[in-house]
């Protein structure tokens, strides 16, 4: 099924769906809105002080070689070790930066991109990062017998079906080429005008000569990058203790503060309280904070500066089943949009910690986040909620499903939702909560009407959101919602260059999608908030990516 | 010995791969769902696109030859990942063990020689609240006070040194044991210190001292022996709250994650390991009774 639909799903923005309420890489803690993507604890220039090792609490990561690196806790260490073509500047607009490559554009109809590598960039051996060292690197992710769970990142690429199938039916990539170590070329199965956002994904790594295929022990432990930082000569990630990385002095663009970083590893059991509490007893320079503790944290860390609020891209909303009465029809989903407190909802259950969201594209993807576009629809109006049902047939007595991960923290949510369905619409509400692999596979099969969802996106584009979850051919769109005039949009989306082009035709999207049609219901934007010990940092953030920002970090 | 490993591999196996449940699709975490290519090349690479007779007969095949399979989650081998957290888990029970040993037989001692003493109320009191009180709480409780509050130990983990790492969750896992172990201590004592062959060493003159010690020891430690052969299993068991609360990379930290992932070679491998050495154990303790015991011994 997923196969069937690649061709259609060319230039979705990889995605992540949310195990917890706070999507990919996140947790229950950290859910909500307000403020800009940024950090408290920023800089206030002078004498920048070089030194000190940045202590992380992460979960046991599954990898840290770019192949595999497919969670937070993976991506947080081998960001720090590679760097890819382009990188992305989370606190800065929606633009692009060079990475090895210096400079980059595509053809007219974005099928074909052509990368120009910077001379003399090495990775941590001393070997020259070129052209091969990215064809290798890609190839070596995407082929079938490595059993990537984040090659489909490059999935656009031509040539990646026949490379990745199982067994593969073909050693390379039919669609790159390099005319020369520093060009590479990449031709892709249709156009897409963002394909160099893609490419900040680890999965998009160069590797050196010596990495071998992804079963090499030596490198999944230990891997050579091109990063800012690189392994602590001498060792290898000592699994379930810790990581520890050293600055690279040899690093091409600008070399970080810090003298390293030690990633703490924690047991997934417990986590959050467990790195809050290492925290609390100076254990470790970086927390997330427990949802109970909230309140405690903001009161005790915000005065002291310690406290990070930061915007995320992710969002959090109701998904609608579109392919059975009674949610086809669009009444019946606005009535239950607006049958919903949201902002009852926040106080009660998460401690006034979110914000209600107002659209579906979110704050942190700038000129594309058109505040109030989702109207009437995202307000809570039992009246004009009842009319609504009323018109769409949702009669008094109804009984629908309200599907749901249970593990991830979500019963104070769903039961808060059941009740006010319920109560402002006399609907009978069944919830149906499962885990979440399983959650999402009923949700697949359309084994319900309305879910609990999440979503983010994995680089800044926000045809992240719209083509995954709008489009009528997604795999990813549970809903079944389809609109042609949507899938007109969404196809020229992605060839239009130009960025305020790009910004209209989305907004048209939500418009028509959200405004119009509420094929789903947008409930919360996504908020971060995480503590770090500001008596002895300064410059620490988060970025796009809830990864604190340690290029900019440094002692106090 | 074999027998027991064999039956409890097929219990495991089956109870682990019959029931319903998506291993490979749950060992995606938080991510999308896997496209089929992926998902068919990992069916292949852990053998679940064979039927589960053949998977089973694999998988004995691979066990004899000591290969427990790589993990779903980690595509690590599991015998490395065992192996490191083996060995944190052996130390902590051992020193756990030891606690046990020393303070459980000796309050045992003390209570049973000074019945209904001030002493025997005191640990007639605090074993109570060992066993009454949850590990975790007890975890948790030490952890403020020693590692938060007063700062002398560390909160979690080994990054501080193994010796001083290992006090705080070594006490937490020992709790409850070492209550039960000077519940059973006392209560034998103080049958055997009633018995015939007390009196008579008594009556020939021997010391307090030589009495308990010599005789009356000797003659109440069987059975607490045989707890203890049990009982580490069970310390096995308390380890994965107390590995939990204290981050201490053991098997009991590892299975708790594997369950929670499906993550199906881990908690073989842990459960296989735990069955070997339960069984292992119990065989110690039934050579050590020969050596108490000459009557077991003759028998």
């Amino acid at each position: 099924m997923r196969i069937t639909g690649r061709s259609t799903r060319v230039g979705i923005a990889a995605v992540c769906l949310a195990l917890v309420a706070a999507a990919c890489g996140g947790s229950d803690d950290d859910e909500g809105a307000g403020g800009q993507t940024g950090q408290t604890g920023g800089q206030t220039g002078g004498t920048v002080k070089t030194g000190g090792v940045f202590r992380i609490p992460i979960g046991e990561p599954a990898a840290i070689d770019p192949y595999n690196a497919r969670e937070s806790e993976g991506s947080n260490v081998t960001v720090r070790l590679f760097t890819g073509l382009v990188t992305y500047d989370g606190n800065a607009e929606l633009k692009m930066r060079p990475g090895v490559a210096e400079s980059w554009q595509a053809n007219t109809d974005c099928t074909e991109w052509t990368f120009k590598l910077r001379r003399g960039s090495k990775f941590h051996n001393g070997e020259e990062v070129d052209a091969n060292s990215f064809v290798r690197g890609w190839t070596r992710a995407s082929i079938g017998t490595a059993a990537s769970q984040v090659a489909y990142h490059l999935q656009q690429i031509e040539g990646y079906e026949a490379l990745h199938a199982t067994p593969p039916t073909a050693q390379t990539f039919t669609g790159l080429s390099v005319p020369d170590p520093y060009t590479l070329v990449a031709k892709l199965n249709a156009g897409d005008c963002e394909f160099d956002k893609q490419l900040v994904h680890p999965v998009a790594s160069p590797v050196p000569s010596n990495a071998g295929d992804t079963r090499n022990t030596t490198f999944n432990e230990a891997p050579v990058g091109n990063g800012p930082f690189m392994m602590k000569p001498g060792t290898k990630w000592e699994h379930n203790q810790r990581i520890s990385l050293v600055r690279n002095d040899n690093y091409f663009g600008k070399k970080p503060n810090i003298d390293g970083i030690e990633f703490v590893i924690f047991p997934a059991q417990g986590r959050l309280e467990a790195e809050y509490r290492a925290f609390t007893a100076g254990e470790v320079d970086f927390a997330r904070i427990p949802p109970t503790l909230f309140k405690q944290a903001e009161g005790t860390y915000k005065p002291q500066g310690s406290f990070i609020k930061s915007e995320q891209p992710g969002i959090n909303y109701l998904l609608i089943n579109h392919a059975k009465p009674p949610f086809n029809n669009a009444d019946a989903r606005k009535a239950v949009s607006m049958a919903i407190d949201r902002e009852a909802i926040n106080q009660g259950v998460y401690q006034g910690s979110l914000t209600s969201a107002t659209a579906f594209i979110t704050p942190p993807f700038g000129a594309f986040h058109t505040p109030g576009i989702c109207g009437d629809w995202c307000k809570f109006d039992v009246n004009k909620a009842k009319e609504a049902a009323q018109r769409g047939g949702l009669t008094p007595g109804t009984r629908i499903k309200l599907a749901y991960n249970n593990d991830g923290g979500h019963e104070p949510l769903v039961q808060a939702w059941k009740d006010q369905l319920e109560k402002n619409l006399g609907l009978v509400v069944e919830l149906d909560g499962v885990p979440f692999a399983e959650h999402l596979q009923k949700r697949d099969r359309g084994d319900f009407d309305i879910s609990r969802a999440a979503w983010s996106t994995d680089y800044p584009s926000a045809d992240g959101f719209t083509t995954p979850l709008l489009g009528s051919t997604s795999e990813d769109n549970d809903g079944k919602y389809s609109n042609p005039e949507v899938d007109r949009l969404l196809k020229l989306s992605k060839t239009q260059k130009s960025d305020a082009d790009r910004e209209k035709t989305i907004e048209e999207i939500e418009r028509i999608a959200i405004g119009r049609d509420l094929a789903l219901a947008p409930t919360y934007y996504r908020t971060a908030y995480r503590v770090f010990d500001s008596n002895k940092w300064t410059g620490v953030g988060l970025d796009f990516f809830e990864r604190p920002t340690l290029e900019t970090a440094s002692l106090k | 010995m074999m027998l027991v490993l064999f039956g409890a591999s097929i219990i495991l196996f089956v109870s682990l791969f019959v029931v319903p449940g998506d291993p490979i699709a749950t060992s995606q975490g938080e991510g999308r769902q896997l496209d089929p290519a992926t998902r068919a090349a990992l069916e292949r690479r852990y053998n679940l696109d064979k039927p589960l007779p053949q998977q089973y007969v694999g998988y004995l095949g691979r066990l004899a030859q000591g290969d427990l399979g790589e993990s779903y989650v980690y595509r690590r081998s599991v015998n490395t990942i065992l192996k490191e957290k083996l060995g944190n888990t052996a130390k902590l029970a051992v020193v756990a063990i030891v606690l046990e040993i020393i303070l459980g037989i000796m309050a045992g001692i003390i209570a049973a020689v000074f019945r209904y003493s001030f002493l025997d109320v005191l640990v007639t009191l605090s074993t109570t609240l060992a066993i009454g009180v949850p590990t975790l709480v007890i975890g948790l409780a030490l952890q403020n006070v020693f590692a938060i509050n007063l700062g002398w130990l560390p909160l979690q983990g080994q990054s501080q040194g193994v010796g001083r790492s290992i006090i705080l969750p070594a006490v937490t896992l020992a709790a409850v044991e070492t209550a039960l172990v000077s519940r059973l201590m006392r209560g034998t004592m103080s049958e055997v210190m009633r018995a015939d062959f007390i009196r008579t060493a008594y009556a020939k003159g021997l010391s307090k001292r030589v009495v308990i010690l010599k005789h009356a020891l000797r003659n109440s430690v069987i059975p607490v022996l045989t707890f203890l052969g049990i009982s580490f299993g069970g310390l096995l068991g308390g380890a994965l709250i107390t590995e939990t609360v204290f981050n201490w990379n053991g098997i009991g930290l590892a299975l708790v994650g594997a369950i929670q992932s499906q993550d199906n070679p881990i908690v073989l491998g842990v459960v296989t390991y735990g069955v070997a050495i339960f069984v292992l154990v119990n065989l110690v303790v039934d050579v050590a009774y020969a050596f108490l015991d000459p009557r077991i011994r003759l028998e």
